[in-house]
């Protein structure tokens, strides 16, 4: 059923987004996305002078005409890139029904959107440090359900084959104390290009709590008294906003989109938001 | 200070509620979250005492109790003793037996309601009474604690007794305005105006309910009854215990509830006496039995001639022996010539001779203890001229028009009719009315004699003119005089002496079932209709409820503003 509703939010989504394969020369198997190398695309790259063994198709009649030198026209390489997408799924990420619904979203616009432009797509599910390759095909059987792990901090990217020159989305909160340097350097190693998805609920950034209240962490279980009072929630608030700062800050470091996604409203209209502004995605 | 509505103090559960839904509100904010991290951690307390110190640092809480205890305050109506204010209270004690098993209930109520009702006014003249008109009062006085000392002076002694006397007395002394407290054990219905205070409970007693002994059969066999009063089956143990602390004939018992078991158990060889005893239980009174051996005073007669219908009679009679010097004499005479009365000793005379033809007419018995149930109808006598009845004599039993039985005197019994010849042998009424007549000669002679008593019982010896008032002692106790002469209170070997003579050696055993029986015993209180105009009389409203209510105005919205805050 969560399945079901993720993937209408997700292909409602994709008609009029995807993920950002503009502005980026690919490598990979031959597609219909520019690569990095020569091709025999449509879009004209450049010339030289023809040497034996090239292809005579190739040769530019008009220069020979004017100049008796046979040239080449050279073209862009057209590839289909390669996409690898990972869902953290600790218990974070499913605090509330509507966030681990949009975290689901997240995953099937990557995948689906990936898979509709002829990418090669692989998904991993990755509580802390165990990632989980989610057969070919699950996602569309439904063959998958997304249930929160007992695993706690951060994902550990290391162990997740990405591949080399990949379009990589990591679906996370980023809710746990390690820094997001190391993170995010992991993520882009190996000259991909990173998109961070973060989705969050209201209630994480603005929570009405009040008075004597005990907290317990969802993942670690970790119990805490707290009295909370117009101070204390403003104190959070602040530190709130301080975390999610330094993501955005290492992202800009090390080349990586991050973007926080709303767990309210539809996945456009979330998407929207934050993510088509910083890049994260871009209109289909 | 004093409350014209004391239950206002239930509204002091509120505390208790306050603190509930602090406890169960922090309970149910127990939180999930996914950010905890970012919180920065508050002070760190022991895990133990981290509940306490929230609680003890929220101001809402203070704040709140606070409040409840000023709205209890408030509802409870404060009053003000009037300086002049004075009231009389009187504690009338049931003295009934059976409150000796709650004398420490009955203490620990009154320690609680004494100082209540004191608190009423600002004098209070109390006075504590028994339930048995008549007796000095244990306490009259204004100190409230002295009166509870008085209960230690009190024994509840009395059997079963209507307290209304006491009751009436009570309110006399207490005024129309005053306050009447009956402490009892059991719901006795009161008129209006009273205060009931019952500390009972139903107690499982056993205990000994009545005994018998034949002293003409061998040994002098004991019956005695026990009885189950409780509503569970029972078992205790039985035993005689003889002087020195000899005991005998032990056995356990088993009664079913209600159940009486009537046991056989008898002198120990060579004892007088005898204890019988049941394992103590809450009520004790009834556990022990003193009994001694009966020895009834034995009565002499003298026969003026030989009969033997006399002698068949005599013998039928317990301790009467025909010898001398004689209490009573029996025998026939001649009629009114030859009768020569010894005044000074009783005598029972018949006709020597009669006619063989015999009288006629209805026999008709007057009202007399003599002849008080009995049935005269056939009697038949022979006809003869016999005594000539005095206008001083007094007629028992007519025949026709002529007296049959009469006494001369106080102890002269005249059968006006010749025995032999007639049918009165074979008649019960005129043996009875022998035995009855030597019962009294019996009664009415000085001699010691060992008998068994209930308690209480009223004991009725005869006495000399010139003898010393008749002195009772028992457990190294001499008895106070009293009107009427009674076996002690509870069960004691006693005796009773006519100077250094001793007239009775007697034992007691408490035998009132319904005291015994603590089926109905209850603990309740029932306070006077007119509680609230008593206390009014004696108070006014205090002039600080306004303010009272102003602070717990204040103190509810200074609790609000503080939620306010914590919410924005």
């Amino acid at each position: 059923m969560a399945l079901a509703a993720a993937r209408h939010g997700a292909e409602a989504a994709s008609h009029v987004l995807r993920l950002p394969f503009r502005g980026h020369l690919w490598r990979g198997r031959a597609g219909a996305w520019l690569g990095s190398g020569r091709g025999t695309s449509l879009e004209f790259q450049d010339h030289r002078v023809y040497v034996p063994g090239d292809d005579p198709r190739h040769i530019n009649w008009q220069a020979y005409a004017r100049t008796g030198v046979y040239s080449m026209k050279l073209y862009r390489e057209e590839v289909s890139p390669s996409v690898d997408v990972v869902l953290d799924t600790t218990a974070s990420m499913i605090l509330t029904g509507a966030k681990g619904l949009r975290a689901l979203e997240l995953l099937l616009f990557a995948v689906e959107g990936g898979q509709s432009v002829g990418a090669s797509v692989r998904a991993w599910t990755l509580a802390a440090s165990d990632p989980t390759l989610i057969p070919s095909g699950a996602l569309e059987t439904g063959d998958f359900s997304f249930a929160a792990s007992a695993a706690a901090g951060a994902p550990d990217l290391a162990r997740v084959p990405f591949r080399s020159g990949s379009l990589r989305v990591l679906v996370t909160d980023g809710l746990f104390e390690a820094a997001p340097d190391p993170i995010l350097a992991r993520f882009v190693a190996g000259g991909g290009r990173g998109v961070v998805m973060m989705p969050f609920a209201a209630e994480e950034v603005d929570p009405e709590w009040s008075g004597p209240i005990e907290l317990q962490d969802c993942e670690t279980g970790t119990r805490r008294d707290q009295q909370m009072d117009a101070r204390t929630r403003e104190s959070y608030r602040q530190a709130y906003r301080r975390h999610f700062a330094a993501w955005q800050d290492s992202g800009r470091r090390y080349g990586a989109v991050v973007a926080r996604v709303p767990s309210e409203g539809t996945l456009l209209e979330a998407l929207r938001q934050d993510a088509l502004a910083v890049g994260a995605v871009e209109p289909a | 200070m004093t409350f014209a509505n004391p239950a206002g103090a239930w509204a002091l559960l509120g505390l208790l509620a306050v603190l509930a839904i602090h406890l169960l509100q922090r309970r149910r904010r127990r939180l999930w979250v996914s950010t905890l991290f970012l919180l920065e951690p508050q002070r760190s307390s022991s895990l133990g005492g981290r509940r306490f110190e929230r609680l003890r640092r929220s101001a809402s809480l203070w704040l709140q109790l606070a409040a409840a205890a000023l709205f209890a305050f408030v509802l409870m109506l404060p009053l003000r003793l009037l300086e002049d204010s004075r009231q009389a209270a009187v504690v009338v004690l049931d003295s009934s037996v059976s409150m000796s098993a709650f004398r420490r209930e009955l203490r620990d109520a009154l320690a609680r309601r004494v100082p209540e009702i004191s608190g009423q006014a600002r004098h209070t003249d109390w006075a504590l009474l028994e339930s048995v008109p008549g007796r000095r009062p244990l306490y009259a006085g204004p100190d409230g604690v002295a009166l509870l000392a008085a209960l230690d002076t009190w024994e509840p002694r009395e059997p079963h007794h209507d307290p209304g006397a006491a009751l009436e007395s009570a309110r006399a002394l207490a005024g129309p305005e005053g306050l009447v407290v009956f402490a009892t054990d059991h719901e006795e219905p009161l008129a209006e105006g009273f205060e009931r205070l019952a500390v009972g409970r139903p107690l499982d007693n056993v205990g000994i309910v009545g005994l018998d002994i034949d002293p003409s059969a061998a040994g002098a066999p004991i019956r005695v009854a026990v009885r189950n009063h409780g509503s569970r089956p029972a078992q205790r143990d039985f035993w005689a215990e003889a002087d020195g602390g000899v005991t005998t004939d032990r056995r356990t018992l088993e009664l079913l509830p209600g159940e009486v078991k009537v046991l056989t158990s008898a002198f120990p060889k060579g004892r007088e006496s005898v204890v019988l005893a049941l394992a103590p239980d809450a009520f004790t009174l009834d556990d022990r039995a003193p009994v001694v051996r009966p020895r009834p005073k034995r009565v002499r007669a003298r026969l003026s001639s030989p009969d033997a219908t006399v002698s068949a009679w005599l013998s039928s009679l317990d301790a009467v022996d025909i010898a001398e010097p004689a209490d009573v004499v029996l025998g026939p005479t001649a009629g009114d010539a030859a009768a020569k009365p010894e005044a000074s000793l009783p005598a029972v005379r018949w006709l020597a001779a009669g006619q063989t033809r015999l009288t006629r007419g209805a026999v008709v018995a007057e009202k007399h203890p003599l002849v008080d149930g009995l049935a005269w109808h056939g009697v038949v006598t022979p006809t003869a001229t016999g005594f000539t009845a005095a206008p001083e004599d007094e007629v028992l039993v007519w025949t026709g028009s002529r007296p049959l039985v009469f006494l001369r005197g106080p102890r002269q019994l005249h059968l006006n009719f010749p025995i032999a010849g007639s049918n009165a042998q074979r008649v019960p009424a005129l043996l009875v009315l022998l035995h009855r007549f030597i019962e009294e000669i019996r009664r009415d002679k000085i001699a010691e004699e060992h008998a068994n008593f209930e308690c209480r019982q009223e004991l009725a010896l005869a006495t000399a003119a010139a003898d010393p008032p008749l002195r009772l002692t028992w457990d190294t106790k001499e008895a106070g005089a009293e009107a009427e002469l009674r076996a002690p209170w509870k069960p004691a070997f006693f005796d009773v002496y006519a100077g250094p003579q001793r007239r009775l050696a007697g034992a007691t055993h408490f035998a009132d079932v319904r005291e015994a029986d603590f089926g109905r015993a209850m603990s309740s209180q029932l306070r006077a209709a007119n509680t609230h105009e008593v206390r009014r009389r004696y108070t006014r409203d205090d002039p600080f409820l306004p303010l009272w209510i102003g602070l717990l105005g204040a103190l509810l919205v200074a609790d609000w503003s503080l939620a306010q805050r914590g919410a924005a």
